[in-house]
């Protein structure tokens, strides 16, 4: 699975982007985001707050609960701030 | 008209007018300029933008769609830079044009909070001494 990073979240796990071996049980954000956390201090430094994470799928904002298994390129952010 | 642009170049307003104007004939011509600010007590150097380019041209040109539909829009002009930027240049312009001002009025500020809370850009302010990252206000 292809991730991007952008922000904060990007300079603290020190990758723009990167592709992950995301066991088959699991499925959902929610699940992804915990899965992240456990690949190392970093990760888990830049991830461990979920109300302050957005995820696209494929450029489209999804939920916490969404169903990640056909994106293409997943895309983890913090709160934008354009504008 | 439906346009939007996301450059790393300074864009200058007057020249969009100019060219929305020769375009498109409106009775009404809204154009919002969101520009870096000045601190006083802790002088900004510069200000860094990032930015998700595909996702960032998709949610602008739905969002322009959107509020061309609502309002009945005669055009709807979008721009926003990205990379370095310093106090005082430009940083996103949003230009709404309609038979009477009302509607670019309200279409104007829908897309400018929309994108405010949406678009996939991250502003990093550089100080003297040391750089943040920007945190969300609406």
């Amino acid at each position: 699975m292809k991730i991007i990073y952008f922000a904060k979240i990007r300079e603290i796990i020190g990758k723009k982007t990167e592709k992950v071996d995301i066991p088959d049980n699991i499925s959902t954000i929610e699940q992804l985001l915990f899965y992240l956390t456990t690949l190392g201090e970093e990760y888990n430094h830049a991830l461990n707050d979920i109300n302050k994470i957005h995820v696209a799928c494929d450029q489209e904002y999804v939920g916490n609960d969404f169903n990640f298994k056909d994106c293409q390129e997943i895309a983890i952010f913090p709160p934008v701030t354009g504008g | 008209m439906i346009e939007v642009i996301i450059q790393e170049e300074i864009f200058n307003p007057k020249e969009i007018v100019e060219k929305i104007r020769a375009r498109v004939v409106a009775g009404a011509m809204v154009s919002f300029i969101g520009s870096v600010r000045e601190y006083s007590d802790d002088k900004l150097q510069f200000m860094e933008i990032e930015h998700y380019d595909e996702m960032a041209k998709k949610i602008f040109l739905s969002t322009l769609n959107q509020a061309k539909a609502q309002w009945d829009l005669k055009a709807c002009y979008l721009i926003h830079r990205y990379g370095k930027l310093y106090p005082n240049e430009p940083i996103v312009m949003v230009v709404t044009c309609s038979d009477h001002r009302k509607e670019s009025y309200k279409a104007n500020q829908f897309v400018v909070d929309y994108l405010k809370t949406n678009a996939p850009f991250w502003k990093k302010e550089h100080f003297k001494k040391d750089s943040k990252w920007v945190k969300q206000t609406v």
